[in-house]
């Protein structure tokens, strides 16, 4: 069983309507609550940009082994499998701190702007052929 | 992934070597073009149409399906150059793949390199996904002293 089936079934475990894959998946969650060292998460059941609409805030999980050291709110992906709809093994984490992405983002739009400067230094585009033809005649081709 | 600088620079540095210095536009075009075609349509439908185009994107980064893109790609340039262009692109391409699958990910990789062949999903574990941010000092210089040595010495720069 592949790692996309064991997500498809995520939703189902969780609302109890179907089994918990025993499969070490690793999973998207957003930290709900820590209570007395008790970790909580939402699952993350859906891809997407939306936020908002991407975790299951239905049906929280309780983290066993859960000494993570985030705050309420957190989003971190968890590796482990489910023993319940309710528990989740934790066997490694990791999160990501936003400026990270963020600088990410910003040095690949920078690769972005000098593969686009090179294009269009180096062709021309016709509409009336449809294609791009080189500006220049270049004397190391 | 690595960042698309670390792409672009891939692909800058290869077309550095004098046999393919006139072919750095899609050298480089090639490098990152993996990327394009999977973060943009992510971006644009996930987080402003809401639409799931996640696992249907992931097969841009399959060499089986870059060569078609590469193969669509060349057409549109002028007849003269369209096998250069074609090679060029999927060389890029290709180079984008290897050092995808060089990565470590959290979990299970996310790269298909087999596809359609097979649906498994490969990783060598060489360095974090995030590396590419720690050597963007490194990068930067290395690519602006490889511009500034090309233009010294040619008339063509790129």
């Amino acid at each position: 069983m592949n790692n996309r089936v064991v997500k498809e079934q995520l939703s189902n475990c969780l609302t109890l309507n179907g089994p918990c894959s025993e499969k070490t998946i690793t999973l998207v969650a957003r930290i709900h609550a820590i209570e007395n060292g008790t970790v909580t998460v939402h699952f993350r059941t859906q891809r997407g940009g939306r936020s908002e609409d991407l975790f299951d805030r239905k049906h929280p999980v309780l983290i066993n082994n859960g000494q993570i050291p985030l705050s309420i709110g957190t989003i971190a992906a968890l590796k482990g499998r489910f023993l319940s709809s309710h528990q989740f093994q934790l066997q490694a984490y990791q999160t990501e701190r936003k400026w990270v992405r963020a600088i990410k983002y910003g040095i690949s739009l920078l690769g972005l702007f000098a593969t686009m400067a090179i294009w269009f230094f180096t062709f021309q585009f016709s509409f009336k052929a449809f294609q791009f033809s080189k500006k220049r005649i270049d004397s190391n081709a | 992934m690595p960042d698309l600088f670390a792409h672009f620079t891939s692909g800058y540095l290869i077309s550095r070597y004098p046999h393919l210095r006139g072919l750095t536009a899609l050298i480089v075009l090639g490098a990152v073009l993996p990327d394009l075609l999977t973060r943009v349509p992510e971006i644009f439908f996930d987080r402003f149409l809401g639409l799931n185009v996640y696992h249907a994107v992931e097969i841009f980064h399959s060499p089986t399906v870059l060569f078609l893109v590469a193969f669509a790609l060349s057409l549109l340039m002028d007849r003269s150059l369209r096998f250069q262009a074609f090679s060029s692109i999927f060389l890029g391409s290709l180079v984008h793949v290897v050092l995808d699958l060089m990565q470590i990910q959290f979990g299970e990789s996310v790269y298909m390199p087999y596809f359609p062949f097979s649906f498994v999903k490969i990783e060598f574990g060489f360095f974090h996904f995030n590396a590419s941010i720690a050597i963007f000092p490194l990068l930067l210089p290395l690519v602006t002293i490889a511009f500034l040595v090309s233009r010294h010495a040619s008339k063509d720069p790129l």
